[in-house]
């Protein structure tokens, strides 16, 4: 297992470079001046000249490969850069920020697999039946809803129209300090609708392979066995059905990371998600290439992980690395 | 001997998109206990779906009629301990080549026997038993399985008055889970000792540290001594094996054989589902010959391989290698669309007009091949 | 012509299943193989049918030594040796109908289009499938005429050398008759070599001019 540990870090070396450079290349071909985003309102005051100057100041007029092979070689030493889009080192950008970032996601991850699970393999229980068609009816539905919409309808119907829950942000304005039932509060509908939209693609995938299990030849032997209900669904079925399942996670986690920045921007959650767009928009390389990386290293750590487990749960399969 | 099962009138129909199967039409059978019924035919007759269609496992789009009755023991208390027939010593302490037997209860039977303990004579002490014979018991029920639903076929029929070895033992057991696994939770499930295992294991001929494995790691004989085992696990009154031999070579295939026929000696009753003539031969006491969704001859197997009646199972028997090794000519029908009289009567040589109407009988054939003209 | 193993040994990953075999089936002749099951005689017949490279040994096609399998063996070279396996579900592609899949290995060489249909009617015909039959899919016929379908591919390239691989375990005794005559009628027409691997002791000494056992087939000499 140590062996293949350490081929995928190797491997992953290479895509992490890979990821940054295409990231470089993809904002160099943005038409975004970071002087001018810089500047806000007084950009269209400002002389020519001082606009000139803060671009030197920053290098981005200096060809490509050189502000890559400079990032890179302030990275390999720690310094991450400076924001230009949030005036702060990336560093602090990232701290501040990336904390929230994981609680939204893992949260939403553990909603999504549980709620999937369980309506998925009642669906495929009862398949054909009225549950059945109207859970797949509404996962086909929310499919195609896209997730800004549905934060927003969220928070026209609960915050607005309902008040129930606060239309955005982590804590209330009021607050002065971050406390346990406050943000708890603030987190119901960012997750409930991250993990809505992005809960359709698992329930349909378990509620298929479940379906199918059930009727394949070795649940149909431990039937005729005479084992219990729920052993044949829990001992027999799931088990197999679901193998698959544990590397879909993996590789499915970048949708919901994309998913992740919507939600924060429509709820102004403090997460990088909602600072990428606006550095994207102001061509903030360095604080984009250090969330490219990040993004990067948690998938292909994600991936290792569900990989592991796999190798656990099925005998037949040997890591190959 | 009494009657285990009785099935009369089974219908079995699948409906897919465009067309009906007529898997099996109007099925009577009657398997009695000790008696080993082997239901013989070509793949895609209908005989698999009768195994299914016994235990309630066949899929949602199928449609049955019909009746099967099995006969259960007296609902509570007196439920079998184990099948090893120890005997109780007699009185006087110990001797060498003494063996103990623990007999079943339940109440007397027609046909039980009482027997006395060999001690060199009655002496104090000496006690009698009775031995359990096959007749009815007071306290016994019927049971229809095709209408008794799913609760009652999932606790008390499948695995524990019902056993199934199955078709493809390499696809019927579950890859993640050992062998020693599947064989403890299922002796678990009908209430006995786990630790069995070995046992049960050895008796299928399976050797014990063969179940350290996952099924996958399991040869083909392997895989089908596991399957043997697991249906052996709970005892049951009534065993079903499903193409046992297929894929097996022939000391296997007849180690499988005495089993299920071991099976029956010692009371239980085995309907054997094969394609395999031999193997019906070797073992069957009765036969049926299953065409075309139906049976269309039921005989004591000696008279039926001597000299069988239905021109069917006289093509079958001819086709064997030690025969004439010759075909019959053209193919079955489609079970989508069987025509409404003999379904033989396309390939047959005897036929007539009479033939457009459906024969029935223990012979299901209006010109019956008569003992006089099979060849000696 | 003859199709010969010598000194044939293989396995799986590390795990040798076959040591030292050798084998010889002249044309015209029906050898019979039997043996305990896992003692390598499917092995053995991938090994014949060139789909598996032996770790020693050769297999000797009509007198050339043949190195390489699957396609780094000319067609021209394949197609003189046929296959019939045990299971005729796995060996049939199932979005095929049964013309099609009798086709294939037509298709497969570029044989001229205008004369494959020809092909395929005359073995049909042979092998007692009926035009209804060939215009389905495999879902929809018994195991039997699959089979005989698959029997049919396997005579499509007019084989020099058939081998059977257990080709009638699952078969009922009437179509296992009839599979053992066409290929005997077709040995007779064109002078093929057959291998017959079976357990069924009645079969082999009925169908095979010599039978092999297969512990006696791999002892050293």
């Amino acid at each position: 297992m140590i062996r293949v540990i350490l081929r995928r870090l190797a491997f992953a070396l290479p895509v992490l470079m890979a990821t940054s450079i295409g990231m470089f290349l993809l904002g160099a071909a943005s038409p975004m001046d970071p002087a001018r985003q810089y500047a806000g309102a007084a950009a269209f005051t400002m002389s020519e000249e001082n606009l000139h100057q803060i671009r030197d100041n920053w290098g981005v007029d200096d060809p490509l490969h050189e502000q890559y092979l400079r990032w890179a070689g302030n990275l390999l030493q720690g310094d991450l850069g400076w924001s230009t889009s949030r005036h702060q080192a990336v560093g602090e950008v990232i701290a501040g920020r990336a904390g929230w970032t994981l609680l939204l996601i893992g949260l939403t991850l553990v909603v999504v697999l549980i709620g999937s699970l369980v309506a998925g393999t009642i669906a495929a229980y009862r398949r054909g039946g009225l549950l059945d068609r109207g859970v797949r009816a509404a996962a086909y539905a929310v499919q195609s809803m896209p997730s800004f919409w549905l934060a927003l309808a969220a928070i026209a119907v609960f915050s607005l129209g309902l008040g129930w829950f606060p239309a955005g942000g982590l804590t209330d304005v009021r607050a002065t300090s971050v406390t346990f039932a406050d943000v708890a509060h603030h987190l119901v509908l960012p997750v409930t609708v991250l993990a809505i939209s992005q809960a359709p693609w698992f329930l349909l995938f378990v509620r298929d392979s479940v379906a199918e299990s059930l009727r394949e030849d070795h649940v149909l032997a431990a039937r005729a066995r005479g084992l219990a209900g729920r052993t044949v669904l829990f001992g027999h079925a799931l088990r197999t059905a679901l193998l698959p399942f544990l590397t879909l996670v993996g590789t499915h986690l970048p949708e919901l990371v994309g998913g992740s920045v919507l939600v924060e921007t429509v709820f102004s959650l403090p997460g990088l998600g909602a600072v990428s767009v606006h550095a994207a928009l102001g061509s903030d390389f360095p604080l984009l290439a250090a969330i490219t990386l990040i993004t990067t290293a948690v998938v292909l750590t994600a991936n290792l992980f569900t990989d592991l487990a796999y190798t656990a749960a099925d005998p037949r399969v040997r890591i190959d690395g | 001997m009494t009657d285990l099962l009785e099935i009369t009138g089974l219908t079995v129909r699948f409906r897919l998109r465009d067309a009906v199967v007529q898997a099996v039409t109007n099925l009577d059978l009657t398997v009695r206990r000790g008696e080993l019924l082997a239901v013989v035919g070509e793949s895609g007759c209908g005989k698999s779906v009768l195994a299914h269609a016994l235990l309630g496992l066949l899929p949602a789009n199928a449609g049955v009629t019909g009746r099967a009755l099995i006969t259960l023991p007296p609902a509570a208390g007196v439920a079998r301990t184990s099948t090893d027939r120890t005997f109780v010593l007699p009185g006087g302490g110990e001797r060498p080549g003494d063996r103990t037997v623990v007999l079943p209860g339940g109440g007397e039977r027609p046909g039980d026997r009482t027997v006395v303990l060999p001690g060199g004579g009655e002496r104090p002490g000496d006690r009698t038993f009775v031995l359990p014979g096959g007749g009815e018991r007071p306290g016994d029920r019927t049971v229809d399985l095709l209408g008794c639903g799913e609760t009652t076929l999932a606790r008390q029929i499948r695995g524990r008055r019902i056993g199934l070895i199955p078709q493809s033992p390499a696809t019927a057991l579950t890859v993640v889970r050992k062998g020693r696994r599947l064989l403890a939770e299922t002796l678990k499930q009908h209430g006995r000792d786990p630790r069995l295992a070995d046992q049960v294991a050895a008796e299928a001929g399976l050797d014990p540290a063969d179940l350290e494995r996952y099924p996958f790691e399991l040869s083909g004989g392997m895989a089908q001594r596991l399957c043997t085992a697991l249906a052996l696990a709970s005892d049951p009154e009534l065993l079903i094996a499903d193409e046992p031999t297929s894929g097996l070579d022939r000391p296997l295939v007849d180690h499988t054989l005495d089993l299920l026929r071991r099976r029956c000696d010692e009371g239980a009753a085995v309907l054997l589902i094969t394609h395999d003539l031999a193997a019906a031969e070797r073992v069957a006491d009765t036969v049926a010959v299953m065409y075309a969704s139906r049976i269309v001859e039921h005989r004591p197997a000696a008279d039926l391989f001597r000299a069988p009646a239905h021109p069917y199972s006289q093509g079958l028997l001819n086709a064997l290698p030690d025969r004439d090794f010759r075909a019959i000519p053209g193919h079955p029908p489609m079970l989508t669309a069987l025509p409404p009289g003999c379904a033989f009567a396309a390939r047959c040589t005897r036929v007539t007009d009479a033939c457009k109407v459906q024969p029935a009988g223990p012979v299901a054939c209006h010109h019956p091949l008569t003992t006089a003209e099979v060849p000696a | 012509m003859s199709l010969v193993a010598d000194g044939v040994s293989a396995g799986y990953r590390g795990r040798r299943v076959l040591t030292d075999a050798s084998l010889t089936v002249e044309a015209g002749e029906t050898v019979g193989l039997r043996g305990p099951s896992g003692s390598g005689k499917s092995t053995l017949v991938r090994v014949l049918a060139l789909l598996h490279a032996p770790e020693t040994g050769h297999v000797i096609l009509d007198g050339e030594r043949i190195t390489g399998t699957r396609h780094r063996v000319p067609a021209s070279v394949r197609t003189r040796i046929g296959v019939l396996f045990q299971s005729p579900r796995a060996s049939a592609d199932p979005r095929l109908t049964l013309e099609q899949l009798i086709a294939e290995p037509l298709l497969a060489v570029r044989h001229p289009r205008d004369l494959i249909a020809g092909r395929v009617a005359e073995l049909a015909d042979r092998a007692g499938l009926t035009a209804d039959l060939l215009a389905r899919r495999p879902h929809a016929v018994s195991d039997g005429q699959l089979q005989r379908a698959c029997l049919a591919r396997a005579l499509v390239h007019r084989p020099r050398h058939l081998l059977c691989d257990e080709a009638t375990t699952m078969l009922d005794a009437s179509t296992q008759a009839l599979v053992a005559s066409v290929i005997i009628g077709e040995q007779r027409a064109t002078g093929m070599g057959v291998l017959v691997v079976s357990h069924d002791p009645a079969l082999l000494e009925r169908w095979a001019d010599r039978v092999e056992d297969l512990t006696t087939v791999t002892r050293s000499h």
